[in-house]
């Protein structure tokens, strides 16, 4: 306890050197612990807007379906499979849907499009397209369709028109259906609104003779950023034709470029520790200079050069502490606020893009333990060592010359 | 002069006096000042990349579209073109040429599968100016602008299930907007860096397409000059001529990239002000103590008479020359990280991920010699600030008093 004493008042003996060194660690760690809040806050909702407009968090799907999609390669029974997944705990929503490649005509007119078939009690629990529906509405009969509001544009389609579906069946044939337009959905997502076409599933599998087939099982979990887990609980289930994929397959774009972005900022907050960590430690050195004669004196009266050392390694962890509690308070100051308004992605102008890069009208940032113990700890790792870096003279010097060194 | 020399002597001695401690910040400085230049050029060479990938990929600089085309893509909003006005329009400009194309949505159906692409109309001998000249081809290229066969991707091709030299049949809207079958031999298979775009694009000779759709215009005029970037004045004069038409840079025709290229230039000195930042405390410390250990000196030396302007200078100029020497050694450092990484870096482990920020999976380094003496100008003068108040300190002091220190 002496010794914390002895050291609280040693860093007070040079006042606006400890504030200084103290300020350079509550500055960095204030940085990296709001960079680090903001990515840890950013990366679950964009991951939770993409994934519901297209692939949800996991998949069950014909094992060569995502790198061929045909027609041919679905996975079936899927009503009983639903209501197995539905069972297991950590899921909250399952849909299946049915895919394929249509020729979308109205009169004379006709554009390609993606058709998916959905059944629409169950998917809204699993996307967002319902609430995208800007003119009509999600689904009115059996026999309807949703369809994005650029393609409507492009065939000159409204509400109640009919629209006449080419695709082919599983056996290669012509399949047709002519649902009418209930509703026109804008994502904001260009490809989404001119080539996205979405049907009851019933009426699609019907045409297509898919019976109770689905191409994509898509499952909706409560941790979507930790797939892995429920992959374990649902892999029993999955049919041995199909096979299971989460998200970071299903979009590797997504994941990639928050890949990309966690390595290119752990290099900024590297970059600004090392320099951090140089400045403080040529302010040891300077100390340990400043203070050879005290060192000489304390071993005069019989100090070993363990507790000198062991007195400078308290001085630097007090400072430590101080320096995270001002960082501490600082980044507490400005996340309090932050944590319950989050910050609009119109402030920064990105709110044109949206939809297009799937991102959240808002953002706000995350606290998690990561954020909170990263930066103190690899300052303070960075302090220690270069404590002993500059101790090494309190080695070297014998308790004469050390007494009698002049500055 | 006399006095400057005195003066940057005297910084020197002193410097050398405590060279322990100095290098030591010269490190930090040099690390500080290397990292921005570093991480600078990194962000330039995305930027750049973004830049001339966009360009090369069929926007180039300026665009030219019929109104309501951007909506509506199709033969409908064509216009009629009139070579000697496009021409006209460029005149004094660095053009490195210019394309008129047709770029209409369509269905693709093979024996066994269906897909939708864009089907765009090109004369190759015009292509020379985009990403099109440069495809790794299997079989043959386009001859002419009436060559009515077609160059499909490899993704596709795949997709579709079908080889080079079958027949595909494309559905597409025709002048009047009627659905059309047009049967196409696949003449060639291209390769590109992007998948997407072996994906989605499709090509074939423009005149030809224009017979098949019954039409003589075409939907797009793609400009490209020789620079990088294209003047706003050069932008006004090609829209003056063309008042009937939407003309767009590049910035409008990728939005997106165009954001992300402008956030680049905010980064960089958001990233600079971090740094320095950083260091400021260091230096600032290093400096208190300097003059803090020297006030028995200091007031030695205007006892025998030194001007405290003389001071001032002296304990300005330590800071500024240990800056300078830090700034030497990470701009010396910078450059061989940068020659070192001259070759880019591969970042194929991404490839989507950088494919949708409009990057290539290589990614190049581009040293900006702007940015460079944007970061020697401010940390200059971030050195001069940081040592006023130490030095201010070290003359406030009356000379009595400091000689009793």
């Amino acid at each position: 306890m002496l010794s914390v004493k002895v050291a609280w008042r040693n860093l007070w003996r040079n006042r606006r050197r400890t504030l200084l060194t103290a300020g350079a660690v509550g500055f960095a760690v204030l940085l990296v612990q709001l960079g680090m809040s903001f990515q840890a806050g950013s990366y679950e909702p964009m991951v939770e807007v993409s994934t519901r407009f297209a692939s949800g968090h996991l998949q069950i799907q014909h094992v060569d379906y995502k790198d061929d999609p045909r027609t041919e390669r679905f996975v079936s029974n899927t009503t009983e499979l639903r209501s197995h997944l539905l069972d297991l705990p950590g899921i909250n929503a399952v849909s299946n849907r049915t895919e394929s490649f249509g020729l979308v005509n109205k009169d004379e007119r006709s554009y390609g499009a993606l058709v998916v078939g959905v059944d629409p009690q169950i998917d809204p629990s699993a996307s967002h397209f319902s609430d995208q529906v800007t003119q009509g509405t999600y689904f009115d009969s059996p026999n309807s369709a949703i369809i994005g509001s650029a393609l409507a544009r492009n065939l000159r389609v409204s509400v109640g028109d009919e629209i006449v579906i080419l695709s082919t069946d599983v056996d290669g044939s012509v399949a047709f259906i002519a649902p009418s337009v209930s509703g026109i959905f804008e994502t904001g997502n260009d490809a989404l609104d001119r080539s996205l076409v979405q049907v009851p599933r019933s009426l699609i599998n019907d045409a297509l003779m898919l019976e109770d087939s689905a191409h994509r099982v898509v499952i909706m979990i409560d941790q979507p950023m930790l797939p892995e887990q429920s992959s374990e609980v649902i892999t029993p289930l999955v049919p041995s034709t199909a096979s299971l994929l989460d998200w970071r397959e299903l979009m590797p774009e997504i994941s990639q470029s928050i890949r990309l972005d966690k390595i290119s900022n752990g290099i900024v907050y590297g970059t600004l520790t090392v320099i951090v960590v140089l400045s403080i430690a040529n302010t040891f050195v300077m100390t340990m200079f400043e203070r050879t004669r005290e060192f000489g004196t304390l071993r005069a009266v019989g100090m070993h050069n363990r507790s000198i050392f062991g007195m400078f390694i308290t001085e630097t962890i007090l400072m430590w502490m101080l320096g995270v509690a001002i960082g501490y308070l600082l980044s507490t100051c400005a996340l309090l606020p932050l944590i319950n308004i989050g910050i609009g992605m119109d402030s920064m102008g990105m709110d044109q893009f949206a939809g297009l890069l799937f991102l959240p009208d808002r953002i706000y940032p995350a606290v998690d333990l990561k954020v909170v113990l990263v930066a103190p700890i690899s300052i303070g790792v960075g302090m220690v060592l270069s404590t002993m870096l500059a101790s090494i003279r309190l080695y070297r010097l014998s308790l004469v010359d050390a007494l009698r060194y002049r500055e | 002069m006399n006095t400057f020399r005195l003066v940057l002597n005297l910084s020197l001695r002193n410097l050398w006096r405590q060279r322990r401690r100095n290098s030591i910040l010269v490190v930090a400085i040099t690390f500080a000042i290397g990292g921005v230049i570093v991480l600078n050029s990194m962000i330039r060479g995305m930027q750049v990349q973004m830049v001339d990938s966009v360009v090369e990929n069929l926007s180039g600089h300026i665009k030219m579209h019929a109104p309501n085309y951007r909506d509506d893509p199709s033969m409908e909003r064509g216009f009629v073109l009139d070579p000697i006005r496009v021409d006209e329009s460029v005149e004094g400009l660095p053009v490195l040429g210019w394309a008129a194309r047709i770029t209409i949505p369509a269905v693709i159906m093979s024996e066994r599968e269906t897909r939708g692409a864009s089907l765009i109309g090109i004369d190759p001998d015009r292509e020379l100016i985009s990403v099109v000249s440069n495809f790794k081809l299997e079989g043959e290229g386009l001859e002419s602008t009436s060559d009515s066969r077609v160059l499909v991707g490899r993704s596709l091709l795949e997709e579709l299930r079908t080889k080079l030299g079958r027949r595909i049949v494309l559905t597409t809207l025709d002048a009047d907007g009627i659905s059309k079958e047009i049967g196409f031999r696949i003449v060639g298979v291209y390769d590109a860096e992007s998948e997407s775009m072996e994906k989605s694009l499709v090509f074939t000779g423009r005149t030809a397409l224009q017979e098949l759709l019954n039409s003589s215009e075409v939907t797009e005029v793609s400009i490209r000059l020789k620079t990088r970037y294209a003047k706003q004045e050069d932008f006004d004069q090609v829209r003056k001529s063309f008042p009937e038409l939407d003309v767009l840079d590049w910035q409008q025709v990728n939005p997106i990239v165009a954001f992300m290229y402008n956030t680049v230039n905010l980064v960089i000195y958001i990233w600079l002000g971090i740094v320095l930042g950083a260091l400021v405390f260091g230096l600032v410390n290093t400096l208190i103590t300097a003059v803090l250990e020297r006030i028995h000196e200091f007031g030695l030396f205007r006892a025998v008479g030194m001007r405290s302007r003389i001071i001032v200078a002296q304990v300005i100029c330590e800071s500024v020359c240990l800056m300078i020497l830090g700034i030497a050694l990470g701009v010396a450092g910078s450059f061989l990280i940068y020659a070192w990484l001259y070759d880019g870096i591969d970042l194929s482990a991404f490839a989507e991920g950088v494919e949708m920020m409009g990057m290539s999976s290589q990614m190049k380094p581009a040293i900006v010699a702007h940015d460079v003496l944007v970061v020697v100008a401010v940390s200059i003068t971030l050195a001069v600030v940081a040592s006023f108040y130490p030095a201010r300190r070290a003359v406030r002091m009356n000379p009595l008093d400091a000689l009793r220190h």
